[in-house]
């Protein structure tokens, strides 16, 4: 590797010396586009010489020519323009956009803009439009639908949730598959910090949902690991490139926008209750005693037939003096219960500059009211950003964001009676809760029962009324943070550049639990803070330099490092039990009680050198390298070391062959092979075992035990390796657009707690093992349908499959990711990331499910399902009409399945709609039983009849998972919105630029889906292991939303 | 010009290449030891093993309802022998790496400290924990357990070999907990204070306890007279290996923290409990009783025969069925790990059997020294006229007898209860009404995961097994 990297130094040096000699006078100056921003990356060529070089990344160039040389401005989609040098040595200009022009600028790794047809992988840009138009708050759930092998699931509809990106399937066991984000060029943390998984807990937005999508310019996701080759080993997932907004240099006025929204959200889609039996286990008789004993301690809905002019005494009985109440049905009390939710998002930023200096600065307000009574979420971001030239040889930037997020209230997810939809679904379907909503004024539950001294509730011994528990029993979060670097570049000769940038994301943030006294879970009631400070900071230094080599053979060479220091500290304590009722701090611990407590600080770092270059024939052929080196603290010190090539070329066969531009306006074939190492899920000191503290004492003492994961000396990265091609085609004037990419790349020294039998005394061991391959084609397919000079209507389709396979797990067969009740979410040798594994039907041999006295028999567990979908795609239609314009998307995921309890244990309490079936006149289960003996079997088919209540609690429960996997197939009307952009013409006597109106509704309706009752785009939270698990849904929001922008 | 652009390149060189000095420093743990006093361990392996033994999904769930002294009224699959995977995996996952794994690295930092006494009261809560484990599962992994990940396919001995192992863990213990060794942590030891003569009684009684169980297969009658001899088994009932809970959770019985604080009421008593305690199969009014179990609604004591798949019914629900006493459900609730009681009737057994010398006198003075220690142990509760009719010592039936006041003696000790019900096959009960099997379950079936993660060492483990991994399998012992 040594040997390479000096190499290319030798080869970068000899450029140096060869280009020294033709020194003569430098001009110099900046280019930019046609709105003011520098072009970076524009190709100037001293007319009849081999004598270039390109601009910077802030459209600085400098060249040494005479007075008289004709310069030669070239940019593809830009129209060409030649200059001769005159007196004055600073030529700066902006460029026009070819408006034949069909290439398009991206932004690559290290922020690099590269001409699309340059580029010898796949790469996928969005626009910030298209961003601002889907109206989302997460810019992550921006991108479904919108790019070819980007799947994005987002967690529910609640106020808070996390979203998870998977670019081209998982590639690591336990790391978090997600791509790396970058925003203008500071890797920023993606985490999700938030509790939430299958048995509770609560879900916190992922990292990259603090940016405010107003603020973005562009995102480009770069799939591959031959895309993100540069950012090394944090890079295996791929990357996400977030440019926002910058500055403007041609306006000489403040340019100021305004843009405003109100969304309103309602549930997408709840589950289909029976309201034909009401609360209880008796089919004819009911009686509310206190909610604990009785009928009305029974959260199932076995009882009474409903709306058949029976009265029984009910909760709600106590309004009448303890009289029976008619026993009728709500069919919409469930609906009802759900609140309209609000988003209001305002956003203002202001632009200006001149040809010295330019800033952007923006401020957006976001404040959300989710669809579960009291909770909520607020985001205030602010943004600067400004760029300045100092002489002619440096240039100063400067951004920073701040952004404040917090709630007073985030809903508790999973099986956990803080959750209330799990009282939906363990409920009486007789039970009118718009009456348990002014719980102030309701008597208190019973001094024997559960929740006494808290309001009454339909059952107090498994449920609080929620909507006291919702306003009492607060998930509290906030989080302040900060994005900011300095980036300077200086102009050392008219051929080299080098630049420094420093980037800091740094965060701190709180949790708080508040559980009342009284609670179903914390009777003592509960207090738990979290206190988490996360820093990041990334230096880096970059030397480039580009030019003509001959007349047809341009370079571009890069040289540079970049450190990486990262500290995340956690602190926690909670009160297991308090001591005054209301006071919700760690010191009001009940006495005898002995408080929670912990604290973990992880420090890393990585250090880096690489390299990258392109050589360009004729604009038609491209050839680029890279090498990275990176050295990870995570690693041991006498192995952690590793170095990452790729290599790429594009070649444009429509300029190499002469193709009629008019038919044929690009055809490009691209390849390249790459290797992208990980430290994948690795922490810090897993180095050496050690001992750790209970963090729970026993009256003052503390525990010590032997933690259940060894660790290992000798553990190494993770590598991702791989190649792809691709085609991109653009016919008919750009009328018909055209990608594929093929890819197969494969994981290997995949780094996994390798899951050991209890008896070895460890529950794991840390090691590399095994090996993941994902192959598959991403297509991307757009067309002008029409194109007159009033309409426009376009449509863009996109498709992806990924053929995933964990081709070995070392000596294991099998690895638990997560899992809920007896069913677990496992990576499984031969098969797909994600298999469901769980307790299925024992069957005849005939196939069908074996029956015993009419219920079914439950066997052993095998795999019943896998989480990761056969294919992704989306279409996204755009009609312009004069100035209106009406867009729509679809989007859906093909094939993967999932767990869904909401059926196993709506099914089991009686309240989904199946279970009408048979409770007057009993159920045959379909399959076949046996008459005769165990020896000597007779099999016929089942035709004993049993018991609704008896059929669906053995055949839907916590020991049989089969019959509660579903496909989790979906297509989804993402997206419809209209806007209207009001005519220049109608604002010309008022100060006002530009005005737009848009109307956009989100996720509107399901056109396919398979799962019965439940939104199959659903988690726990974005992790690995909360995928493909379901039970107490928070639904999903379809939103509407209305929005206002001017520009001023 | 040329000087500073290689000058530059030079630093940028040095700059990141040499700079990874720091990186085993940065990378060393500022959070959790790598070296501790080896009695800091103790406490929490203690804890761990009383939790899993009073746990209701465990001792409670597949102990207590198996034994029939507790009965649900609602979601009682394992009650009627459908057990739960979770539970099962988490008694063996906790026996192995909360206690036995932490026992043996305390035993390792003993060594070095050359501290005896902390070696010894490590050994002998190892040999609990793979006591318990065999008994609850027949064949484990012992000689080649607990090797981490050098040996990550640990073989499973014969329930014979790990009784032969864990009995002489148990005499080495005994000598190195030797009061002139000094005493314990006393905090740490959150069982006897740090007490090291009442460990090694301990020790010696666990190992009685152990030799009675593996008796009708193999009879070491003389190691067992020779324990009575030394007088280092229990004494009195302040000789206890209890964990006595503290007032509130998470450090209170689990009992109490699931059926109080967590308002989960289906956990009741048990018929075959009470009839014999309120006089109705003849026998003499027992005073534990009120101890023992809570008035229903209707101001009786009454039980709930193990059972019935459609519950709550009319027949039996959160009313009519009494609740567990209110000694059992208090936060303080010790969990026994073996008592004064129980050990009464296993001496009474051993001199009824001639294991022991004193033959039935001594047997019947054993047997009502536990009677009586029994109802001490219940709050003090009033023997008054109970040792009467039916309950006097008779040879003729004084093994059922023993059995059966032992049986009642281990009320809330779950896993002990149906350990020592499979040993004696007394008091006969009727298995579970709707049971997924027609008997008793003679053992654990194994934690699933096994079948992946030691796949060979399982098959040849359930290859020995006379009728494969089922609940019905008998253990060794048993047969």
């Amino acid at each position: 590797m040594k040997t390479k990297f000096s190499g290319i130094l030798t080869l970068f040096l000899a450029l140096v010396v060869q280009l020294t000699f033709a020194q003569e006078k430098t001009i110099s100056g900046t280019v930019s586009d046609e709105n003011g921003l520098p072009l970076p990356g524009v190709n100037i060529i001293v007319k009849g010489t081999t004598n270039g070089t390109q601009t910077d990344f802030d459209g600085n160039y400098s060249i040494t020519a005479s007075t008289g040389d004709v310069l030669s401005y070239s940019f593809v989609g830009y129209t060409k323009k030649e200059m001769t040098v005159g007196a004055s040595s600073n030529m700066s200009f902006s460029m026009a956009p070819d408006v034949t022009a069909i290439d398009e600028v991206v932004i690559t790794a290290l922020g690099i803009k590269k001409e699309e047809k340059s580029i010898g992988y796949a790469v996928q840009k969005v626009k910030g439009d298209d961003i601002a138009e889907s109206n989302e708050t997460n810019v992550v759930n921006s991108l479904s639908g919108k790019v070819a092998g980007v799947q994005v699931t987002n967690s529910s509809g609640a106020t808070g949730s996390s979203s998870r990106i998977v670019l081209r399937g998982a590639s690591s066991i336990t790391g978090n598959n997600q791509p790396l984000f970058v925003i203008d060029g500071i890797p920023v943390d993606n985490s999700n910090y938030g509790t939430a998984d299958n048995g509770g807990g609560f879900d916190l937005p992922n990292g990259a949902a603090d940016v405010n999508p107003d603020d973005i310019e562009s995102v480009t996701v770069l799939k591959g690991p031959n895309a993100a080759a540069l950012y090394g080993l944090r890079a295996a997932n791929g990357v996400i490139v977030i440019t926002t907004k910058k500055g403007s240099t041609s306006k000489d006025k403040l340019g100021i926008t305004f843009s405003s929204s109100a969304s309103f959200e309602n549930p997408l889609l709840l589950p289909d209750f029976q309201n034909s039996y009401g609360q209880g286990g008796n089919p004819f008789y009911f009686e509310y005693i206190d909610g604990q004993s009785g009928d009305g301690g029974i959260d199932e809905s076995w009882g009474p037939a409903l709306d058949v002019g029976y009265n029984f005494v009910q909760w709600n009985s106590y309004t009448v003096d303890g009289a029976p109440l008619p026993w009728v049905s709500k069919p919409d009390n469930i609906k009802d219960f759900y609140e309209t939710g609000l988003t209001l998002n305002n956003n203002i930023s202001f632009t200006g500059g001149n040809d010295k200096a330019n800033f952007r600065m923006s401020l957006g307000l976001l404040d959300q009211e989710g669809m579960v009574p009291n909770t909520d979420f607020r985001r205030y971001n602010i943004a600067g950003v400004t760029s300045l030239q100092v002489g002619e040889k440096m240039n100063v930037s400067l951004n920073a964001k701040y952004i404040k997020s917090e709630a007073d209230n985030l809903v508790t997810v999973g099986y956990s009676n803080a959750n209330p939809v799990q009282q939906m679904m363990w409920g009486g379907r007789n039970v009118d809760w718009k009456a348990l909503k002014d719980y102030k004024n309701l008597p208190l539950a019973p001094a024997n029962t559960a929740g006494a001294g808290t309001p009454l509730n339909w059952n107090n011994v498994f449920q609080n009324n929620p909507y006291w528990y919702l306003d009492t029993n607060l998930n509290g979060y906030n989080k302040d943070r900060i994005i900011g670097g300095v980036n300077i570049s200086y102009d050392i000769a008219s051929w080299l550049t080098i630049s420094g940038k420093t980037g800091v994301d740094f965060w701190k943030s709180q949790t708080r639990e508040n559980k009342a006294k009284g609670s179903n879970d914390t009777p003592e009631g509960y207090y738990r803070v979290i206190d988490r400070t996360f820093n990041e900071v990334n230096s880096e230094i970059l030397l480039s330099s580009a030019g003509n080599i001959t007349e047809d053979l341009t370079y571009s060479l890069n040289a540079g490092g970049n450190t990486m220091y990262r500290k995340n500290d956690l602190i926690h304590a909670a009160a297991p039990q308090l001591e005054l009722p209301g006071l919700y701090n760690v010191s009001n611990v009940k006495t005898g009680v002995d408080p929670i407590y912990g604290a973990t600080y992880a420090e890393q770092k990585i250090n880096s050198v690489y390299g990258f270059g392109q050589v360009g024939y004729k604009n038609m052929l491209f050839v680029d390298v890279t090498a990275r080196n990176d050295w990870s603290s995570l690693l041991p010190v006498d192995n952690n070391s590793f170095f990452y090539p790729s290599v790429t070329v594009s070649a444009v066969l429509s300029d190499m062959f002469n193709m009629d531009k008019s038919t044929v306006s690009l055809l490009k074939l691209r390849g390249g092979w790459s290797k992208v190492g990980s430290t994948g899920a690795l922490g810090a000191y897993r180095l050496q075992d050690v001992y750790q503290f209970a963090g729970d004492g026993w009256d003052g003492t503390n525990f010590v035990f032997l933690p259940s994961a060894i660790n290992n000396p000798e553990i190494g990265p993770e590598t991702t390796s791989g190649h792809e091609f691709g085609i991109d085609a653009r016919l008919f004037e750009n009328r018909l657009r055209f990608d594929m990419t093929y890819y197969d790349q494969t994981s290997e020294d995949l780094i996994v707690d390798v899951q050991l039998s209890s008896s070895t005394g460890s529950g794991s061991s840390l090691q590399n093992v095994g090996e993941m391959r994902n192959k598959g084609i991403e297509v991307q397919l757009g067309a002008t349908l029409l194109k007159t000079s009033d309409w426009q209507v376009d449509l863009d389709l996109n498709y992806a499959k990924n053929d995933n396979k964990v081709v070995s797990l070392g000596d294991l067969e099998t690895l638990v990711l997560g899992g809920q009740w007896s069913t677990t979410i496992e990576a499984r040798v031969g098969e797909s990331y994600g298999s469901i594994v769980g307790p299925a039907y024992e069957r005849a041999p005939n196939g069908e499910i074996l029956f015993n006295n009419g219920l079914p028999v439950i066997g052993g567990s095998k795999v019943l399902g896998n989480v990761t979908p056969d294919w992704t795609g989306g279409a996204n239609l755009v009609v312009s009409y004069k100035n209106f314009r009406v867009n729509a998307l679809v989007d859906g995921k093909m094939g993967g399945d999932i767990y869904s309890m909401t059926t196993t244990w709506g099914r089991y309490a009686g309240v989904l709609e199946e279970t009408n079936q048979g409770r007057e006149t009993g159920v045959v289960g379909q399959g076949t039983m046996n008459i005769g003996t165990a020896a000597n079997p007779v099999y016929v088919p089942n035709n004993v009849v049993v018991d609704a209540k008896g059929y669906n609690q053995a055949a839907f429960s916590n020991s049989v998972a089969e019959s509660s996997v579903f496909d989790a197939s979906y297509i989804k009307l993402r997206q419809v919105g209209v806007s209207y952009t009001f005519p220049k013409k109608w604002l010309s006597n008022i100060a006002i630029d530009d005005v737009n109106l848009s109307v956009a509704a989100r996720n509107i309706a399901f056109l396919y889906k398979k799962v019965p009752h439940i939104d199959p785009e659903s988690a726990f939270s974005n992790s690995n292991g909360n995928q493909g698990l379901e039970f107490g849904q928070l639904p999903s929001a379809r939103s509407i939303s209305f929005n206002v922008n001017l520009k001023f | 010009m040329k000087k500073i652009n290689l000058i530059v390149l030079l630093f940028i060189g040095l700059v990141f290449v040499s700079c990874d000095k720091d990186f085993e420093e940065l990378n060393s743990n500022p959070n959790d030891p790598t070296s501790v006093p080896s009695e800091l361990l103790l406490g929490s392996m203690i804890r761990s093993t009383g939790n899993v033994m009073y746990s209701t999904f465990n001792g409670g769930d597949m102990g207590s309802c198996w034994a029939q002294h507790f009965a649900k009224v609602q979601y009682n699959d394992e009650e009627r022998y459908l057990p739960r995977e979770s539970a099962i995996g988490g008694v063996w996952a906790t026996l192995y790496e909360s206690v036995a794994a932490d026992a043996n690295a305390m035993y390792d930092l003993a060594v070095i400290e050359e501290n005896e006494v902390a070696q010894g009261a490590a050994l002998t809560m190892k040999a609990y924990a793979f006591l318990l484990l065999t008994d609850l599962f027949g064949d484990v992994p012992f000689s080649e357990a607990l090797q981490g990940a050098t040996n990550i396919s640990p073989k499973y001995d014969s329930q014979q070999e790990v009784y032969n192992g864990c009995l002489s863990i148990l005499d080495n213990a005994m000598a190195k907990l030797d009061p002139a060794n000094g005493n314990l942590d006393s905090n740490q030891d959150i069982m006897y204070g740090g007490d090291v003569s009442k460990w090694r009684k301990f020790a010696a009684s666990l190992k009685f306890r152990a030799l009675m169980r593996i008796s009708a297969k193999d009879l070491r009658a003389s190691e067992m007279q020779a324990l009575v001899n030394s007088g280092l088994l229990f004494s009195s009932s302040a000789d206890d290996a209890n964990l006595v809970y503290l007032s509130a959770a998470p450090n209170a019985n689990p009992i109490y923290e699931s059926v109080v604080f967590g308002t989960r009421n289906e956990w009741k008593i048990n018929s075959e409990v009470v009839e014999r305690m309120d006089g109705s199969l003849g026998w003499p009014m027992d005073n534990r009783l009120p101890v023992m179990a809570q008035k229903n609604a209707d101001g009786i004591y009454r039980g709930k025969p193990s059972g019935f798949q459609n519950v709550p019914n009319n027949d039996y629900n959160y009313a009519n069925v009494s609740a567990l006493g209110e000694f059992y459900l208090q936060p303080e609730l010790p969990a026994v790990f073996l008592s004064y009681t129980e050990l009464q009737f296993l001496l009474a057994e051993a001199a009824f059997k001639g294991y022991i010398s004193g033959g039935n006198a001594a047997a019947s003075a054993y047997y009502q020294a536990g009677i009586q220690s029994s109802f001490d142990d219940n709050e003090g509760a009033a023997m008054d006229t109970y040792y009467s009719g039916l309950i006097v010592f008779s040879p003729a039936i004084a093994l059922e007898q023993i059995a059966t006041q032992k049986w009642l003696a281990l009320y809330s000790q779950g896993f002990e209860a149906w350990t020592e019900l499979r040993r004696t096959g007394f008091p006969v009960l009727t298995p579970a009404i709707d049971g997924a099997i027609n008997e008793i379950p003679s053992r654990y079936t194994y934690p699933v995961i096994e079948k992946s993660l030691n796949a060979a060492s399982y098959n040849a483990a359930v290859s020995n097994l006379p009728g494969g991994d089922k609940l019905t399998s008998p253990v060794w012992w048993m047969n």
